[in-house]
């Protein structure tokens, strides 16, 4: 087989938009560049869409060694351009092994239409090929679809190393099936001498058949199935179309800044549900839901529903209230528009999924945040509120913007090219930019108060302590008459001598331990001992707590069974709910089974021992 | 809300003369309307806030006088024709809007409807005459039966509003309202209800009881480690029937033979 050849832009005569500045139309997304990636390239599956199907997506991190690296090594890469790139690819290459990226669509379109830019394609195709592979800046031109600049494939090239990419896509081109694959590297500008004169090259270089008037075409048919099985590629044929992108020695690793290297698998998992749990939902529609599957080094990852992904399950809700045409209309004043509805839900927090506890998840470890999005149903981002003082308790919310074209165009103009966030200063002073300002305030406004009310009225302190006691000591300074403030009446005082006692305090909780699976209260009290009548008996008697005092369990099979673990006083610990003192004082623990749904409380007193 | 209606409020002093003097034979209607002329002191309305409206107070009382004549009142009474009186009485008063402004909530002016008014109609009701039936508060006639149909109103909207109240019981009533940290919560209670109409659907209203005592038991030791009142609706709801369903034994919808309640432990 041949290999594909190499074909670097030269500066045409009016210019060209190079290899950087093309890397640098991307900006500096708020977003981590695996998130931008992934969000891009999903964003690219779904306004590829083939109507009434749902696509299924598979990323799949693996590394490529034996025949899979000699065929990219000298079947595909086997010219290496001269700039500076070129050296750590060809050393890449060079190596036993070589990570690989992939992001594969099936039920989508492919890359359909003509192959070259110059061309006008006469079949019923969208240019997505020119678009993805050649373009850059193509106004969206799907109705209210995900992406509206394609800007989002720089950040494709940027994820890898070398800024190299392969794209292989099954697709049709004036209604016939056909298969492409191409090489596409996003390098720097360089000079180099091409046919005895010193030229200026781009930087952006493609790897294809040269079509020997000055272009490069993608290799197609026989040849792609060839080169694809043998560097593992997904299968494709003629009726399975969708696009595989593989991101040569791709920066998986070092997303952050942070020195520790990054499980990949969960990684991908969380950045997946929390980009796109809107369109993976159990009652999302089927043409619209997208299937995902993560592969990392031939291990799948399984990828939950977001309704058992906590705390997506609250998301979910508010989405499928919204779904059903509930939640708050949020509106403008003037112009009189319906901005679109906010849902919010709140409920009991949930046991996270093991991936959320890593470091930098996204997910909050308690949520109180509003996912913003708009009808396409991809999240554009989270606005963050206030949180429920009870950890407990955590609520989730969604605002889905009005699918009327002119409010919908308004959020869509309003996001920059990585689609991550709504910044109404991106619109011309005008109605739009109304629309999102007013959406936006209102979002935040309800952010700021769903948990807490009250915050909403005026900056009030936060929750002191009690004023009463100070009232007590200001009532003091008034006549003298009844100075007493509210609370216990003082000791009796005065009396002398009599005031040394043998008690026992109330039983204070204390915290919460497990002994081997089983759940255990524990509560402190202190014991005073004048040492008159070591006969006493202490004795610690549980109970349930119902409406803030104690319920018998009669009748209640929950497990409970009124009988304390162990009773520590001082140093000495028994068996059994009761002690004899003797002459013992200081600090008493008591441990009690905890039933399951249940509060304990605890009774201790001093009994005569028994004649 | 456009008005509040103010209505008129009878002191403890008032009830007692009414109520205490005559153990033996209720006064009538014209002879209490006589009292209160020459103890005006007893009688007296919410200084501000709204405009006086002895009439509306009338009006009930003529609403519910009717509802009892239609269930055998004065003559004949019986079990299932007061229960039945309880229910529409609950309903009548739940929908009564002079009722939601917070003046229902002041137990004198259920002592004024009840000890003025009606005072012949709750001798029919509770022929024992306690005078905890006559008095404002908790166990008062009516005002027990407007806390129900208040609190279990399933709101307008509802395709059968009033379901819980026709449904439920006498002994779950009584579960539920007498529990200040269950009616305290209009939703919990309307969820606890509405577990045990389900419930019953499944296991018949016979077994009720010791479900009931049961489940209301567990809801609130829940309640003490999982502040119910915080919950969303439908995960309040999913909860409290869970906890209905666990009592009563039954599984995926279908009963169990033998159920937590009545196993021996």
């Amino acid at each position: 087989m041949n290999a594909m050849e190499l074909y670097s832009e030269p500066f045409a005569k009016t210019g060209n938009i190079t290899g950087e500045g093309f890397r640098r139309l991307l900006g500096r997304p708020a977003l981590g560049l695996l998130q931008t990636v992934i969000r891009e390239a999903f964003q690219n599956s779904m306004d590829a869409t083939i109507p009434g199907r749902g696509p299924r997506v598979l990323l799949r991190s693996r590394i490529l060694n034996g025949l899979a690296i000699d065929t990219l090594r000298d079947a595909v890469f086997s010219d290496i351009p001269e700039d500076a790139n070129g050296s750590p690819l060809k050393e890449a290459l060079l190596g036993e092994c070589l990570r690989v990226f992939e992001i594969a669509d099936f039920g989508t379109t492919g890359l359909a239409g003509p192959t070259r830019a110059d061309l006008v394609g006469d079949g019923p195709e969208d240019p997505d090929f020119v678009n993805f592979i050649r373009n850059v800046g193509a106004a969206r031109d799907t109705h209210q679809g995900g992406g509206t600049y394609g800007y989002g494939k720089t950040s494709l090239y940027a994820l890898s190393r070398h800024s190299t990419i392969l794209v292989d896509s099954q697709t049709t081109c004036d209604g016939t099936a056909v298969r492409r694959l191409m090489g596409c590297c996003l390098g720097e500008t360089f000079d180099a001498i091409q046919g005895g004169i010193r030229k200026r090259f781009t930087g952006r270089h493609w790897w294809g058949r040269l079509d020997g008037t000055g272009g490069v075409e993608p290799v197609e048919g026989d040849e792609v199935v060839r080169l694809a099985t043998a560097l593992g590629l997904p299968e494709r044929d003629a009726l399975d179309t969708g696009t595989t992108i593989m991101i040569v020695s791709p920066r998986l690793d070092d997303d952050s800044e942070e020195e520790e290297r990054l499980p990949v698998g969960p990684h991908l998992l969380e950045t997946v549900l929390w980009n796109f749990w809107p369109r993976m939902c159990r009652d999302t529609p089927r043409p619209r839901k997208l299937n995902v599957s993560i592969e990392v080094d031939g291990h799948d990852i399984s990828v939950p529903d977001p309704e058992d992904y906590p705390p997506l399950d609250h998301f979910a809700r508010a989405l499928s209230e919204i779904r059903a045409g509930h939640g708050q209309v949020l509106s403008s004043q003037r112009p009189i528009k319906n901005l679109g509805r906010l849902s919010l839900v709140k409920g009991l927090r949930s046991d996270r999924h093991a991936a959320s506890l890593r470091a930098d998840s996204p997910f909050p470890k308690q949520a109180s945040h509003i996912a913003l999005m708009r009808p396409v149903e991809l999240v554009v981002k989270y606005v963050e509120g206030e949180a429920f003082s009870d950890s407990r308790f955590e609520w989730g919310g969604v605002f889905v913007c009005s699918d009327e074209d002119e409010v919908e165009a308004a959020f869509a103009d309003a996001e920059p090219p990585a689609h991550d966030d709504w910044i109404p200063d991106n619109l011309p002073k005008g109605p739009s930019k109304t629309y999102v300002n007013v959406a936006l305030k209102r979002i935040n406004e309800a952010a700021r108060t769903f948990a807490n009310p009250l915050s909403a009225s005026g900056k009030s302190d936060e929750g002191g302590p009690s004023l009463a006691s100070t009232a007590a000591l200001m009532g003091k300074l008034l006549e003298p008459g009844s100075a007493k403030g509210p609370g216990r009446k003082p000791g009796g005082g005065g009396g002398g001598g009599s005031s040394r006692k043998t008690k026992v305090s109330p039983a204070r909780f204390s915290h919460l331990e497990l002994d081997g699976g089983r759940k255990l209260a524990v509560f402190v009290a202190d014991l005073s001992n004048d040492g008159r009548s070591p006969e006493l008996m202490l004795r610690a008697v549980p109970h349930l707590v119902m409406d803030g005092g104690a319920a018998s369990a009669e009748d209640l099979d929950i497990g409970f069974c009124g009988q304390v673990l162990d009773l520590t006083v001082a140093d000495e610990t028994n068996h059994g709910g009761s002690m004899a003192i003797g002459l013992m004082a200081g600090k008493v623990t008591c441990r009690v089974p905890l039933p399951d749904d249940a509060a304990v409380g605890l009774r201790l007193s001093l009994e005569e021992i028994d004649a | 809300m456009t008005r509040v209606l103010l209505l008129p409020r009878l002191n403890e002093l008032g009830v007692m003369k009414i109520i205490d003097d005559a153990i033996g034979e209720l006064p009538s209607l014209s002879e209490t309307l006589e009292t209160l002329e020459e103890h005006s002191s007893f009688l007296w309305f919410a200084p501000s806030g709204g405009s006086m409206s002895a009439e509306t107070t009338v009006e009930i009382s003529q609403e519910i006088r009717e509802i009892a004549r239609q269930h055998g009142f004065p003559d004949s009474s019986d079990q299932k024709a007061r229960s039945v009186f309880d229910t529409q009485v609950a309903i009548n008063l739940g929908s009564q809007n002079a009722l939601s402004t917070g003046e229902a909530l002041r137990d004198d002016v259920w002592s004024f409807l009840s000890s003025a008014l009606l005072a012949d109609v709750i001798a029919w009701r509770f022929p024992d005459r306690n005078p905890e039936r006559f008095r404002g508060g908790a166990r008062n006639t009516f005002q027990r039966l407007w806390i129900r149909g208040s609190t279990l109103d399933l709101g307008l909207e509802a395709p059968e509003r009033w379901q819980l109240v026709e449904a439920l019981s006498e002994d779950a009533m009584v579960q539920i309202f007498e529990r200040a940290s269950l009616a305290g919560d209009h939703k919990l209670a309307r969820a606890i209800a509405s577990a045990w109409l389900e419930t019953s659907r499944h296991i018949g209203r016979g077994r009720m009881e010791h479900v009931m005592r049961t489940a209301t038991k567990l809801v609130r030791i829940r309640n003490e480690i999982v502040d119910l009142g915080y919950l969303e609706e439908a995960v309040l709801y999913k909860e409290i029937e869970g906890i209905f369903f666990r009592v009563a034994g039954i599984k995926d919808g279908i009963p169990a033979s033998r159920s937590l309640a009545t196993a021996s432990r």
